[in-house]
């Protein structure tokens, strides 16, 4: 069932922690609510839950407006951070605690703490103690606890945190097959990108002042930041000044780098005075005959790929950074190189056009 | 059909919760607030006129000489026994010597016998008819005076200092005082910059419990004072003998003030300063990486301990041999008639302060988790004013709440005075901050996240308050249920004018045999008290578990007694 927030504020203390938020959460989707620490994504959760009241604004269900409905009543269940399991329950009771709340019949209930127990290999765990369990154990009991209600939306937050890096892998994966297995409609809670873009179909980013920078699907997000905060929020960035040479709604004209270029006006960012061009280290490819050339001044040694920071030719300020893997190319410190620069839609130099 | 008779089933219950609920405020008022203001009525006001006419005596020589002597003893005492709390806490927390534990229980010890019981014991040894002053060494004097008031306090209370701090010196991160030797500086310097400091809370935790006790005290300066007045006994003669009940008001509101005003001291001073985990489970023992002092440190330590630990051993001896001995100070041949009367005479003061206790035990701590529940539900000033009087019976020393009642429940609207009901409530009201700050301590760190939780996934409040936040105060209600089982069998101050014929305490009875001369009787009482209060705790806390209770009873009177109240009052 989609689920509506309208112009959602809350405030602790005077500390605006959520200003005028609006979003559609699709149904059937996972929903993602990405943002750095404090930025009140949290408790955007919490007013979804029902757990705090809002300032201001309302709650859509399926269409109803649940902003008043209370916690115990909604539809929704959230999987707390530190999964808040009973540590006085075993697991079995733990997960048909709400199941017992709603007064499902005793006969019924069984079977169903069973089928979900079965579905997140719980089976063998059921009669112990939550604090029995290894980390990802507690992990999955949150989830049967929540998903065994059945509910219209199943609110995430931040649940992989306490988690080490590679279970987090892991769950993250499993999160995302009984998400569509179940096909429950998920807001997911997180301020590591990365499991934002592999969990979610829809990301919300905020920023520390409670406030919508940007909503999109991953790629979007990651290759079409609107503003600069996204564009460093989501990893590294190159955000290069540039020079306005022309401006038409459709197209621009920059120079840059040396070049003038024409680009589509979507890839320059303008919350400055003087617009910036954005794209990504690793949209940045070595190219023989690429309109770009470069000294590499530095070049760092990162794992997966090799990063280079790229200084103009004749000495002006500037640099970009270019990522690439090891097997596609290795320059030393001081190589000269030419470049392109890929982006959708691609930029093309003036020269080059008129050339061909 | 069915989910509209479970709408009202749920309705039921939650109105049923709601009115449960509704009975924390009526408590506090009726029983908290309302005697507080009698108090206050019967001592500055004439009618609905203020005055301070009943004061006056207090500018009189007598009065001043009471308020000087007060102000003398509790603060030398407190000074005195605080030090020797922390002294003794780092001899058994850092020290390796054996039987460091076994000196915890001796402490405990300190903990569940009357308040007055060492008086007893210097009175027995140090008295006219002393064993030392008369039969060993002749004298006809006796060593009483305001100096043996300060001794016995310091003894007695360092115990209750010694818990406390011991156990806020437990919880302290051992690798803190090991960065801190790794970074270069030195035991006495590591100790100074790092352990102390983090010692400060229990410290003053300490200071507030023990000075609160000691001002509280009329026993003692009455047994071993002579002629010296404080104002906790001057309260106690003024309406005892002279039945001068608004002067007695006075006096208790002035008991009461200084105890609330180092209450209040110690909050402020610790919501700065609370760098220490507070968590109920969690309680380290670091005995092996701790950073020892030098030789000579420790070695005073232990002698320090060694002699305290003689001196309770000591004290609990005599109180058995006094309890079987023909006549104390004449003839020591054993003998059980002592006992005897205790058993015929005082049965039943022995069923009377059973039943009490049993009683408070069972119903105070459910009183006090409600109340922090609910509490915990409400905001702003409302909270405030409602955690303000729920731990007031905290700073309200025992004679004065006390006081209180008879001034409260002895007219119309509701009487109460000279019932068995009336010694029950006020025990209850006495014990309530322990369990509403146990509990309030609970639900800061587990019941929140998971009271959520559990509302979340759909169950109403009464459910949730009776499956999950209920659970998870048990641990809250074994230390309420230990601290008032104990309380209310060794309290004297808060009952002892609510006591009729009909409903005398065993407390009672120690206090008039020694104070009417009768020695052996009253070490029998003692004697007798002391072994219901063991076996009556040993039973409490088995009713959880039977393997282990006893770690556990150690674990939950120490850690209850972090920010509880652990001592007897009187």
């Amino acid at each position: 069932m989609d689920l509506s927030v309208q112009n959602l504020s809350k405030s602790y203390k005077k500390n605006l922690a959520v200003d005028h938020v609006s979003f559609e959460v699709p149904s059937g989707k996972i929903y993602a609510l990405l943002g750095p620490s404090g930025c009140g994504k949290t408790t955007i959760l919490r007013v979804i839950a029902g757990l705090i009241r809002p300032d201001s604004g309302r709650i859509f269900l399926g269409g109803k407006d649940i902003t008043d409905v209370p916690p115990n009543e909604r539809p929704t269940v959230t999987v707390f951070q530190d999964y808040a399991l009973f540590p006085h329950l075993n697991v079995y009771d733990n997960i048909s605690y709400g199941l017992k709340a709603q007064h499902v019949k005793r006969s019924t209930i069984q079977p169903r703490v069973y089928d979900i127990a079965a579905m997140l290999s719980l089976q063998e765990l059921l009669a112990r103690k939550t604090h029995q369990l290894s980390g990802g154990q507690q992990q999955r009991v949150a989830l049967a606890r929540a998903l065994v209600l059945n509910p219209k939306v199943i609110l995430f937050d931040e649940p992989l945190s306490s988690l080490d890096t590679s279970l987090r892998l892991k769950m993250r994966q499993e999160i995302r097959k009984i998400q569509e297995q179940t096909g429950v409609t998920s807001i997911y809670v997180t301020h590591d990108q990365e499991e934002a873009f592999a969990i979610a179909h829809q990301i919300m980013v905020m920023n520390s002042q409670g406030q919508i920078e940007q909503i999109g699907d991953p790629e979007t997000i990651y290759y079409h930041p609107r503003t600069s905060f996204v564009a460093n929020f989501m990893g590294d960035s190159n955000l290069i000044p540039v020079t306005m040479v022309e401006n038409r709604p459709e197209i621009s004209i920059i120079r840059f780098w040396g070049q003038e270029l024409t680009i589509d006006p979507q890839l320059l960012l303008r919350e400055q005075e003087q617009p910036c061009l954005f794209f990504r280290p690793e949209s940045v490819l070595p190219d023989p005959g690429g309109c770009f050339s470069a000294i590499i001044d530095k070049k760092i040694f990162l794992g997966p790929v090799t990063r280079y920071i790229l200084k103009q030719v004749n000495g002006a300020s500037g640099e970009i950074l270019m990522d690439l893997s090891h097997y596609q190319q290795d320059y030393r410190e001081g190589d000269k190189i030419r470049f392109t620069i890929n982006t959708i839609p691609p930029i093309q130099s003036i020269q080059s056009r008129d050339g061909s | 059909m069915e989910s509209k008779i479970r709408k009202l089933k749920n309705k039921v219950q939650d109105n049923l919760f709601t009115g449960m609920a509704l009975a924390v405020p009526v408590i506090f008022v009726v029983f908290i607030i309302y005697p507080v203001m009698k108090i206050i009525g019967a001592g500055f006001f004439d009618g609905t006129s203020f005055t301070l006419a009943h004061a006056t005596p207090l500018l009189e020589e007598r009065g001043i000489r009471v308020l000087l002597n007060t102000a003398r003893v509790s603060l030398l005492s407190t000074v005195g026994a605080t030090i020797l709390g922390i002294i003794l806490a780092i001899g058994v927390v850092k020290g390796r010597w054996p039987g460091r534990r076994l000196f915890t229980f001796a402490a405990i010890l300190h903990i569940i016998s009357p308040p007055f019981i060492a008086a007893v014991v210097f009175i027995m040894l140090f008295g006219r008819r002393g064993f030392i002053t008369h039969t060993l060494l002749g004298l006809d004097t006796s060593f009483i005076g305001w100096q043996a008031i300060v001794f016995l306090q310091i003894l007695g209370n360092a115990s209750i200092a010694f818990l406390v701090i011991a156990s806020v010196l437990r919880r302290i991160d051992p690798n803190l005082e090991k960065s801190a030797l790794d970074l270069g500086a030195s035991r006495l310097r590591v100790f100074f910059t790092v352990t102390l400091p983090l010692m400060i809370p229990g410290i003053l935790a300490a200071v507030v419990l023990v000075f609160a006790n000691i001002i509280a005290d009329f026993g003692t300066p009455i047994l071993v004072g002579g002629g010296f007045r404080v104002l906790a006994s001057e309260a106690y003669l003024q309406v005892l003998s002279l039945y001068n009940m608004p002067y007695a008001s006075v006096l208790s509101i002035l008991l009461a003030l200084p105890c609330l005003l180092v209450l209040f001291m110690e909050k402020n001073i610790l919501s700065d300063r609370n760098f220490y985990s507070t968590r109920l489970t969690q309680e380290e023992d670091a005995a092996d990486q701790r950073p020892a002092f030098n030789l000579i440190t420790l070695a005073l330590v232990y002698v320090i301990c060694i002699i305290y630990a003689l001196l309770t051993l000591t004290q609990f001896s005599v109180i058995a041999i006094g309890a079987f001995t023909t006549t104390w100070g004449h003839d020591f041949s054993f003998s059980m008639r002592h006992i005897d009367i205790v058993l015929n005479q005082g049965a039943g003061s022995i069923k009377n302060s059973l039943t009490f206790a049993i009683q408070v035990a069972l119903i105070g701590p459910f009183i006090g988790i409600v109340a922090a529940y609910y509490v915990s539900l409400k905001e702003g000033l409302y909270r405030r004013t409602l955690d303000f009087v729920a731990i007031l019976p905290f700073a309200i020393p025992g004679p004065v709440i006390g006081i209180s009642y008879v001034l409260a429940f002895h007219n119309p609207p509701l009487i109460l005075t000279g019932t068995g009901l009336i010694i029950v409530l006020v025990c209850i009201i006495r014990e309530l901050p322990i369990s509403y700050n146990a509990g309030k301590a609970v639900f800061r760190q587990v019941a929140y996240n998971l009271e959520d939780a559990s509302k979340d996934l759909g169950a109403g409040r009464f459910m949730t308050f009776f499956r999950v936040v209920f659970p998870l105060m048990t641990p809250a209600y074994k230390v309420g249920m230990l601290h008032a089982f104990i309380h209310t069998m060794t309290t004297i101050g808060a009952v002892i004018f609510l006591v009729t014929p009909k409903n005398k305490l065993l407390t009672f009875e120690i206090f008039s045999a020694t104070n009417s001369g009768y020695l052996g009787l009253g070490a029998a009482f003692s004697f007798v008290l002391i072994i219901l209060t063991l076996v009556g705790i040993l039973v409490l806390s088995m009713l959880g578990e039977i393997p282990g209770f006893l770690k556990r009873f150690r674990k939950d009177v120490l850690v209850g007694s972090k920010r509880t109240k652990p001592e007897q009052e009187l």
